[in-house]
């Protein structure tokens, strides 16, 4: 071997040495990295399929699985109508336009054409075009049909339509305090109010379930399992009140309200043998379809049910009826009125101070007395009184399937020693009740002394349709027939003698008390001084009764005396109802009278 | 002798070939039905299932044209509710510039009262 080529293989072994420890930091590099992948990789695994194992199990459900809520069809509502029945409440289905400004093309043509057809401000509908990213904007829910069709034939790409279902009524302002509406109640919609809300679980339902997979494009598949739990839907309801009848009463009550200026007025007509309400009016009300345009809240109120107030005079009937059915009094039992009564420092006055000297038991109702109806509770006595009172259904609710009614409140009558409050309550002072109560209680004389059970549903119909009836019920008899029937002849005696004339329908025999009663001070004794409520309540014909109607007027500004705003509004509900229900009249009439009234 | 051997052969012959012929024409026959047995039921098979897709798509329409006419005709009962109101016919009235009649304003005639007839 040479030095030459001796040193070549020292060379190469050198080399060879260093390519050696060159290629162990490659590997060595590798294998870090590898292992730096591999904890990696595991602790994403382990975050997403421990610690994120009930986010992405939902994730997938939601892209693998359907899972709908299966919403109920909410039941409807019906009035009574001579030939069938008249939908009060009903679900209808509206459009409604939304934006995919993705797709929008001509944006100012869009909204040129949009603005013009459902009358937006073009400002607003250019800022839900603004970007140009976003698949869906709202522009208008509840759009009319014709909105819709010319939606339809403009054909505008990005622009489309949307069927919702919403709760409707057709008749827009009729009933409104007694069906109610339905609103939102936080995230949900929900019966808000009268029937809405009363019959709200019945009404509504039960949602139920469908559980399936899906494939990739979103299709149900149809061989996989599948979890279904159909809806329930809800119950329809007929209602006792019938279309025609509460309109003309509601129209009654408005032109009577704005005649005299008063702030508020309330009508009921009930059928006194069965106990079933014809009509509940209000005025001022609203329309239920709009429900979020009504300024004061307590037009949503049902005051025929909840408005309790001091009757006044009407409330002698129930006194002189107690004093009959005790035997104290006869319709012709005589006394001696001397215009007041004097009582632990108070003095009870009648009306425009009068004095009537020796008068009889009619005659106190048809003058309408204070001091006669203090006599006959004097005769019968404290606790009787109060017994009859309560009998009469005064203090308690009714049990009409309506919410928010009021008990009134005749705890006045508590302390039977206290003769004073006894002698106010005899003509309805200081202890309250509502006009619901006043009707169920002269339908109790109209009805032989029979108190009823106020019903305002006729019918529930269930969604396989079968139906209940919803049966009259008597809660109990107040007074004897014999008693009954003489308060009657004894109303009958106001309308033609006394207060109450202008109750009369010419050729039936109509019966009635009027009744005005001052206002309690609100927060203090006393009463107001310039405010009164009008009130008339009675029953035609008296010798077959068919129609209990009671109305209420709160504070008329041109007349003082129910006798011309009450009465009057009773007459044309009355003279309606006979002619409506083609009642055969009991008296002949001459053409002249007719044409004079 | 010679007539009747020769007829025994030819009875012998044509047995051997009935035999045969029996045992080849039933093997096809076999088959022959087999196969016609399942292309019968395949085309019972195709037949059924066709019909009943058909069938089956007949009922979706239906359903569908069921489902939409009592969609409308919710509608047009609502429709009619909507006409029959009572407000919206005196919101009618008015825009026609037409007036209630007062009570006042009724004449009632007797009925046996003489009458004009022209």
């Amino acid at each position: 071997m040479d030095s030459e080529s001796g040193m070549a293989v020292y060379n190469t072994k050198k080399q060879n040495k260093n390519d050696f420890s060159s290629e162990h930091w490659r590997i060595y590099v590798l294998v870090f990295f590898i292992f730096a992948l591999t904890v990696i990789i595991f602790f994403r695994l382990y975050s997403l399929q421990v610690l994120a194992h009930q986010k992405y199990r939902l994730l997938a459900q939601d892209q693998h699985q359907v899972l709908k809520t299966l919403t109920p069809k909410r039941g409807e509502v019906y009035l009574q109508e001579h030939d069938g029945l008249y939908p009060l409440a009903v679900n209808r289905e509206f459009q409604m336009v939304y934006l995919v400004p993705k797709r929008v093309e001509d944006k100012e043509q869009v909204t040129y054409s949009l603005s013009s057809v459902l009358e937006m401000n073009e400002d607003e509908i250019r800022k839900k075009l603004a970007d140009s990213e976003d698949v869906f904007e709202i522009l208008q829910h509840k759009i009319t049909e014709d909105q819709a069709a010319k939606i339809k034939e403009l054909n505008l790409k990005g622009v489309k339509l949307m069927p919702e279902t919403f709760r409707y009524y057709p008749g827009e302002r009729l009933a409104s305090q007694t069906i109610g509406f339905v609103g939102s109640d936080g995230d949900e919609l929900k019966g808000r109010y009268g029937i809405e809300y009363y019959w709200e679980k019945e009404l509504s339902g039960e949602p139920g379930v469908l559980n399936q997979e899906r494939d990739a494009g979103g299709r149900w598949i149809s061989i996989s399992d599948r979890d279904l739990k159909p809806a329930k839907d809800g119950i329809d309801i007929e209602l006792t009140m019938d279309h025609i009848v509460q309109y003309e009463v509601e129209k009654i009550m408005r032109e009577t309200v704005e005649k005299h200026g008063a702030d508020n007025g309330s009508a009921i007509v009930m059928d006194p043998n069965s106990g079933d309400v014809l009509a509940m009016a209000n005025y001022p009300d609203f329309n239920p379809n709009n429900y979020g345009e009504v300024e004061d809240m307590s037009y949503y109120m049902n005051p025929v049910i909840s408005g309790a107030y001091e009757a006044g005079s009407v409330f002698k009937t129930i006194t002189m009826a107690a004093g009959l059915d005790t035997g104290k009094i006869m319709p012709d039992s005589t006394y001696v009125d001397t215009g007041q009564v004097n009582e632990a420092g108070y003095t009870i006055e009648n009306s425009e101070e009068k004095v009537y000297g020796k008068q009889t038991m009619t005659q106190v109702l048809e003058e309408s007395i204070n001091t006669g109806v203090i006599h006959v509770e004097k005769l019968i006595g404290n606790k009787t009184f109060a017994d009859y009172v309560k009998r009469f259904g005064f203090g308690s609710e009714t049990g009409i399937e309506l919410p928010g009614e009021s008990a009134g409140n005749i705890k006045n009558l508590e302390y039977l020693k206290r003769d004073i409050q006894f002698f106010t309550a005899s003509f309805g002072h200081g202890i309250t009740m509502t006009p619901l109560q006043i009707a169920n209680a002269y339908s109790a004389i109209a009805n032989g002394g029979v108190l009823m059970k106020p019903q305002v549903i006729e019918k529930i119909i269930y969604p396989d349709g079968s139906e209940k009836i919803m049966d009259t019920r008597e809660i109990r008899r107040v007074i004897s027939k014999k008693s009954a029937r003489q308060t009657g002849e004894m109303l009958r005696s106001v309308v033609v003698n006394g207060h109450g004339k202008r109750a009369d329908v010419p050729g039936y025999l109509v019966g009635g008390k009027t009744g005005t009663a001052q206002v309690t001070k609100s927060g203090e004794k006393g009463y107001e001084e310039d405010i009164t409520i009008g009130s008339f309540a009675g029953f035609a014909p008296v010798d077959d009764p068919k129609f209990t109607v009671v109305v209420k007027i709160y504070h008329p500004r041109d007349v003082e005396w129910a006798e011309s705003t009450a009465a009057p509004a009773f007459q044309k509900i009355m003279k309606f109802l006979l002619e409506y229900y083609e009642v055969k009249p009991t008296e002949e009439v001459g053409i002249e009278q007719i044409n004079h009234n | 002798m010679r007539a009747y051997r020769a007829i025994q052969r030819k009875k012998i012959k044509n047995s051997r070939f009935n035999t045969d012929f029996y045992l080849k024409s039933g093997s096809i026959n076999a088959t022959f039905v087999v196969v016609a047995l399942l292309v019968v039921a395949s085309a019972v098979y195709l037949y059924t299932i066709n019909t009943s897709a058909v069938k089956g798509y007949e009922i979706r329409n239906l359903e569908k044209e069921i489902a939409e006419l009592k969609k409308e005709n919710k509608q047009l009962r609502i429709k009619k509710a909507e006409l029959n109101s009572l407000y919206k016919i005196e919101k009618e009235r008015d825009n026609l510039e037409m007036s209630e009649t007062q009570p006042e304003e009724i004449v009632y005639i007797e009925e046996n009262s003489p009458v004009a007839l022209k």
